[in-house]
């Protein structure tokens, strides 16, 4: 999977990869997120979950950027910061991670190690939601999340996340 | 598959993925720690090494091993666990 890092990104930044990104369904609640990941408050960048694919191991998450993350960046002009960007990324990434079948045998939740990669196309800024995809490949012990974050349906940032089953 | 033949496996991924370990001299008795590997690139070793060999381990098991002896009995009893392939 190393190797095709590189490529992965290249194609995410230019076409989605979860065709039915915009789905009008809610899977997921905030409530529901909470079950399987341990972020919480202002830590947890998905609200709801749209779309999940066990088989494909793709998911997307919808997120209200939060206003404390705009705080400072910056004043006049607020975008949203492209480590919550990464971050949020990750979290859909762990979420397919601890949806996946067998995944309740694991000895904890999973941990992120490593930044891959990512490229920050347009700038998010507050007043539509955000769409969070990723899609996950199984590396060893490892996993890999290649992700996007979308507004109006438009590829604003992807990242390459690599992390740990139960760590 | 032999213990010498998985510990191949093993010495060769602690020269490919440790940083400064190439060259250096790997026995049983010794601990990834011991040629200067830090955390991920324990379980990077670990990872690689059982896709090459084929082998399934679950992370409870493996997090037992305070050195390569104890990581070669993880990986030697799994290995006796895969069925030839007929």
């Amino acid at each position: 999977v190393d190797a095709n890092i590189d490529q992965l990104l290249r194609q995410a930044r230019r076409a989605h990869l979860v065709p039915e990104a915009e789905g009008p369904g809610i899977l997921m609640t905030r409530a529901s997120v909470e079950q399987a990941l341990p972020h919480r408050g202002a830590s947890l960048l998905i609200d709801a979950v749209t779309h999940h694919d066990a088989a494909q191991a793709t998911l997307v998450g919808r997120y209200e950027i939060d206003g404390a993350a705009l705080d400072g960046h910056f004043p006049g002009s607020p975008i949203w910061p492209g480590v919550m960007q990464v971050e949020a990324i990750g979290q859909a990434g762990a979420l397919v991670a601890a949806l996946a079948p067998g995944a309740e045998t694991d000895d904890g939740p999973p941990m992120l190690t490593e930044i891959a990669g990512a490229h920050f196309l347009h700038p998010v800024r507050p007043g539509a939601p955000v769409e969070i995809v990723a899609r996950v490949y199984e590396d060893g012990l490892f996993f890999l999340i290649v992700g996007q974050c979308l507004q109006a349906g438009r590829i604003c940032s992807v990242a390459a996340v690599r992390g740990l089953r139960g760590a | 598959m032999t213990r010498g033949e998985i510990f191949e496996v093993i010495k060769a991924n602690i020269g490919r993925i440790v940083e400064g370990a190439a060259g250096k001299t790997v026995t049983e008795d010794m601990s990834m720690k011991d040629v200067g590997a830090d955390s991920l690139e324990i379980v990077e070793v670990v990872s690689r090494s059982m896709k090459e060999l084929r082998l399934r381990v679950p992370r409870t098991e493996l997090s037992s091993a305070k050195d390569l002896k104890d990581l070669l009995d993880i990986f030697e009893k799994a290995a006796a666990q895969v069925k030839p392939q007929s």
